[in-house]
């Protein structure tokens, strides 16, 4: 048998990180100038959401958002209906077109709105929805999701889509 | 008098640690908060519905002056308007291509004549069927919003044709 002969390290050898840390800065460089250009941060897309692309050029704006994914519609974060494959139960449908659930929440949403204007001067309450829909939504769903927000006095949309 | 020299001792040993503390604390953040994707909007207006024989529309500066319309079918595109507006070669239809997909070039050369013809219109109306999937009713606006034309240098740039977007809801 072999026998393993153990050095002893005379002294602590020290790390050279320079290299390290010009990486480091050149991804931190990277970083801090995507951060600048980075898009509103209540926008991400999911197993449930896949944007469409367009050739549009307008930046995107943070104001209240409407999620259409391919199972649920969420208003400002919070679940309000399932639909399924753009198909409401008869029960949510009011005259054809408004979904009652989505309608409540955003009248619910329209009265914060609406109060905090009142008690702060420089904030508006404008009336402008941004809708996050997956790209395989039919637009049976889409119209009535609109026809429901323009009764709910939100009548400026704006689509979000990725950038082509 | 004499300058006397002195020698500045050679920086040794920088204590780069607490800077590699930091950096590699800041990264993660960054790269958390980060978004890869850029997202664009596209701004529409209500959908216009027709009541009966009363056509309504929304916002008064929507208010198409020549009506131009597209309908989106699932044969594919029909260009329409007030006193029989087409496309300069009389069709105004516009089918899937042989691979099934809707024809997003043609349609704007299509309405690129329009515009010639008609250069103070900035509104169109889109109507959809209603299983138009929201994908097809965003190139669509792409197509209808703008056009690509090239200068002397053969550069790319992007021209305004009808910005105007009204989603047509059908009628009630």
């Amino acid at each position: 048998m072999k026998r393993i002969t153990r050095r002893k390290s005379s002294s602590l050898v020290e790390l050279n990180i320079t290299a390290l840390l010009d990486m480091f800065t050149m991804l931190l460089i990277f970083l801090l100038i995507n951060y600048s250009t980075a898009s509103s941060t209540n926008i991400k897309a999911s197993g449930y959401l896949s944007f469409p692309k367009s050739t549009s050029d307008k930046k995107t704006v943070d104001m209240l958002s409407i999620i259409v994914d391919k199972y649920n519609i969420i208003v400002d974060g919070r679940l309000v209906v399932k639909h399924n494959k753009g198909i409401l139960a008869e029960n949510e449908i009011e005259d054809g077109y408004k979904i009652v659930p989505l309608y409540d929440a955003l009248i619910k949403y329209s009265e914060k709105t609406k109060y905090i204007a009142s008690q702060n001067k420089k904030m508006e309450a404008e009336g402008k929805v941004i809708l996050q829909m997956d790209k395989d939504i039919p637009f049976s769903l889409l119209r009535q999701v609109m026809y429901t927000a323009g009764q709910a006095e939100y009548n400026d949309f704006k689509f979000i889509a990725l950038k082509k | 008098m004499l300058n006397e020299r002195r020698k500045i001792p050679a920086l040794n040993n920088v204590n780069l640690v607490p800077l590699l503390d930091f950096v590699v604390a800041v990264i993660p953040v960054l790269l958390l908060s980060i978004s890869f994707f850029e997202y664009v909007s596209l701004d529409t207006s209500l959908p216009v519905f027709s009541v009966e024989e009363e056509s309504v529309v929304t916002k008064e500066d929507n208010k198409p002056k020549i009506g131009l319309t597209v309908v989106i079918t699932e044969q594919g595109f029909m260009i329409g308007g007030q006193a029989g507006l087409l496309s300069e070669d009389g069709n105004s239809v516009i089918k899937r291509d042989s691979k099934g997909l809707y024809d997003y070039s043609t349609l704007n050369k299509k309405l690129l004549e329009i515009k010639k013809k008609y250069p103070e219109e900035w509104s169109i109306i889109l109507i959809p069927d209603p299983a138009t999937r929201f994908e097809d009713i965003i190139a669509t606006m792409d197509a209808s919003r703008e056009y690509i034309s090239f200068d002397e240098n053969g550069r790319a740039k992007k021209k305004t044709m009808f910005p105007n977007v009204v989603l047509g809801g059908g009628v009630l």
